[in-house]
């Protein structure tokens, strides 16, 4: 059957209108009623509750990559559509003693070839296991651990200028002593990350790469490989019950496994202290300034935070704020990252539709302009629990980026339009 | 602030003025302690309570220097009280030292019985005095339990953590003649 507007048919495209009319308030006026968000009910294990779920991402990239399909021709960019299948578990243990967080999850990607023919090459598996306990939590001296291991292409280095996958792992011990009423409460911490790389796609030389750059030729970036060891110390003082003056300090001590002449090893103290919390029922206000130095670059700074945020209810925050920071980085030793920001997370019909959205602006400076990066990304991504075991969400993430750096592959505007379905129980 | 005076006074009179027949029990005991004694624990007694109306007397000092008015009327009440029951205590010590001469062992304890009742209750005013001005929240020990209580009104969740600072998201793209 052909079917044509504005005849007979029409009376067809009226009944599918209204069967889909009718589908969406089906499952928004019983969000609206009930004003709660379904919770899945997971397998019960001692005082946690087992989550398995899965999702399904189909995702536009308009950027998978620089190819030219044919030897020694110059790369264009590409785009295609990707299929994310991400099994996983998640495992919540919250109690007034101790808490247990696991999350873990296990991604394949499939490129379609859709919108070009011969990336099934980039097809991979990439992973998550994030573990966060906290013990004796109701006592004077608690103890927190957790660790964080991630293989995936986005990396924890910002001065990687070519597709890489990155294995990192961040183990971390915390100790925060909160005596009395827990208006004061000091944190002593120790943590240490290892971050290996692998080129997405092997190749010796790229347009505007100088071949022994380790930081945009494939075949080199492994040679980044680095071992980072920090100890910090947290203090906060409640003086309102959600106001409270911190002074935070860490010491980062940055080491190579590979090619440690062409990677500084980096020292960095990073210590500063202010404001932070409400300065009304509805304003939250971050108000940090104070001093960063690398010993072993010699390089002293200034770092800050200024944040204004907006908060009603349970779920909605909205907030705008510049950040300063001093980090260690492979190649160049160091870099300070100049970040104005917003962003939003808003929460309608009782938390059952989110709304999450950000726009980063980031001024990369590394090793006092030795090279510097300007990074702009805006996202926006809402999802809505259509039941307890049902997700959908949309999302888009617009990113740009220059550098002083010519190669082609971090200099780049890259668009991501994405649909989820997530399974869970 | 009189009314308040005749009151204690009245109070401690009535506890004293109790008839032979239900004696109380300090009368029991003050017939049990010499006389000696009697005079010796009677001028301690208004030595300690003179020392606890100086104490107040700084107490209301204090309050009259934080400028709280309800600080300021709750330690004023209770120096009024603490003045009014010195004052009887003044005059039953002398009483007391008087009935001890004359050997009227009934008197000596009657009026030994009202000099410790009113030391009693000094002791009891001056702490109710160090509450006024708020000094007993800063005593604790191990068992003390401290509930905060925040206002409904505020959003959840604790917003004084300093959150990490997100690494900025560096997924370059990559970059081949050919795949």
């Amino acid at each position: 059957m052909t079917l044509e507007r504005g005849t007979a048919p029409d009376t067809v495209w009226r009944r599918l209108v209204l069967i889909a009319g009718a589908l969406i308030l089906s499952v928004a006026l019983p969000a609206s009623a009930q004003s709660a968000v379904p919770q899945p009910v997971g397998v019960k294990i001692g005082e946690g509750r087992l989550h398995p779920f899965f999702d399904v991402d189909t995702r536009y990239d308009s950027l998978i990559g620089f190819y030219s399909g044919v030897p020694g021709g110059t790369p264009l960019p590409t785009s295609d559509v990707i299929l994310h299948f991400r099994p996983g578990l998640t495992f919540a243990q919250d109690t007034t003693s101790s808490l247990v967080n696991f999350n873990g999850a296990l991604e394949y990607l499939y490129y379609t070839g859709l919108l070009f023919k011969g990336d099934s090459a980039l097809s991979r598996f990439q992973g998550q296991a994030l573990l966060n306990t906290a013990f004796n939590r109701d006592g004077a001296v608690e103890v927190q651990v957790s660790d964080s291991l991630i293989r995936s292409d986005r990396t924890q280095n910002p001065a990687v200028g070519v597709g890489v996958v990155s294995l990192y792992n961040n183990a971390t011990l915390a100790v925060p002593i909160h005596p009395g009423g827990r208006a004061l409460e000091i944190t002593p911490r120790v943590s240490w990350q290892l971050e290996l790389f692998d080129p997405l796609v092997l190749a010796t030389s790229l347009p505007g790469c100088a071949p022994s750059d380790i930081t945009c030729t494939p075949s080199l970036v492994n040679q980044m490989n680095y071992s980072n060891l920090t100890f910090g110390l947290a203090n906060r003082w409640k003086f309102l019950p959600k106001t409270a003056i911190v002074l935070n300090a860490s010491f980062d001590w940055r080491t190579y496994l590979l090619n440690q002449t062409a990677n500084p090893t980096a020292m960095i103290l990073n210590a500063q202290t202010g404001i932070v919390g409400l300065i009304s029922p509805h304003i939250s206000l971050t108000a940090l300034a104070g001093y960063g130095g690398d010993f072993s670059g010699k390089l002293n700074t200034f770092i800050a935070n200024g944040e204004m945020s907006y908060l009603t209810g349970n779920d909605t925050r909205i907030g705008a704020g510049y950040l300063r920071t001093l980090q260690p980085v492979p190649a160049y030793g160091n870099f300070i990252d100049d970040r104005g920001y917003v962003a939003a997370r808003v929460g309608l019909m009782g938390g059952r539709l989110m709304i999450v959205g950000s726009v980063n602006f980031d001024y990369l400076s590394f090793a006092v302009n030795a090279r510097n990066d300007l990074v702009f990304s805006a996202s926006l991504a809402p999802y809505f629990d259509v039941a307890s075991w049902f997700q959908v969400g949309l999302g888009y993430i617009g990113s740009l980026r220059t550098s002083s750096l010519t190669a082609q592959s971090i200099n780049y505007v890259r668009h991501e339009a994405l649909l989820r379905l997530t399974f869970r129980y | 602030m009189k009314t308040w005076v005749l009151t204690a006074v009245l109070t401690a009179g009535s506890a004293l003025a109790q008839t032979p027949g239900a004696p109380p029990a300090e009368v029991n005991d003050a017939s049990k302690i010499p006389d000696a004694e009697k005079l010796r624990v009677s001028s301690e007694s208004v030595a300690k309570m003179r020392t606890a109306l100086k104490d107040v007397l700084g107490k209301l000092e204090e309050a009259r220097n934080t400028k709280d008015v309800v600080k300021l009327n709750c330690v004023n009440e209770k120096l009024t009280q603490i003045k009014g029951l010195l004052r009887i205590s003044e005059q039953s010590d002398v009483a007391l030292q008087e009935a001890i001469a004359k050997k009227e062992t009934g008197g000596a304890e009657h009026e030994f019985t009202k000099v410790t009742i009113a030391r009693s209750k000094v002791d009891q005013l001056r702490s109710e005095a160090e509450e006024c001005i708020g000094q007993l929240a800063f005593r604790t020990d191990e068992k003390m339990n401290i509930e905060i209580q925040e206002p409904e009104y505020l959003p959840p969740g604790d917003v004084t953590q300093v959150t990490t600072p997100t690494p900025i998201d560096s997924r370059p793209p990559p970059a081949s003649p050919t795949l």
